[in-house]
């Protein structure tokens, strides 16, 4: 079955990201202003390049790093609301079956 | 035998914002 609700995520387009040390800076062309995540956060923006949804996410981050799920489903939605009310991200059909 | 690769040091992910591109 087709999901049919905005529950993928994608980075913003005018987004323009460059790694550095661990992380990865974050510069949007849009808001003129820049932005940093840490190395998780980094994995999870690279994740994101194209559409994906937020249960997938968690999924790649689960089986990446050493987290609870729980966890990790707090720690991602927090971040993706947070890049939501930065205008970093944002919400598409998920277009594959779910 | 399989064996899994290692899972790498979790930390909560975070997002920093560092002020105008100028």
């Amino acid at each position: 079955m087709m999901s049919t609700s905005k529950n993928a995520v994608v980075s913003s387009p005018q987004v323009v990201a460059c790694e550095f040390g661990s992380g990865v800076a974050l510069l949007d062309l849009a808001g003129n202003t820049y932005f940093s995540l840490n190395d998780v956060g980094a994995f999870i923006w690279e994740q994101i390049r194209t559409p994906l949804p937020v249960s997938e996410i968690v999924d790649r981050v689960t089986a990446t790093y050493d987290v609870e799920p729980a966890r990790c489903v707090s720690d991602v939605q927090t971040l993706l609301s947070r890049l939501e009310t930065a205008g970093l991200i944002r919400w598409e059909q998920a277009e594959h079956a779910g | 035998m399989k064996t899994s690769t290692p899972k790498r040091e979790y930390e909560t992910p975070n997002l920093e914002a560092h002020g105008s591109i100028e």
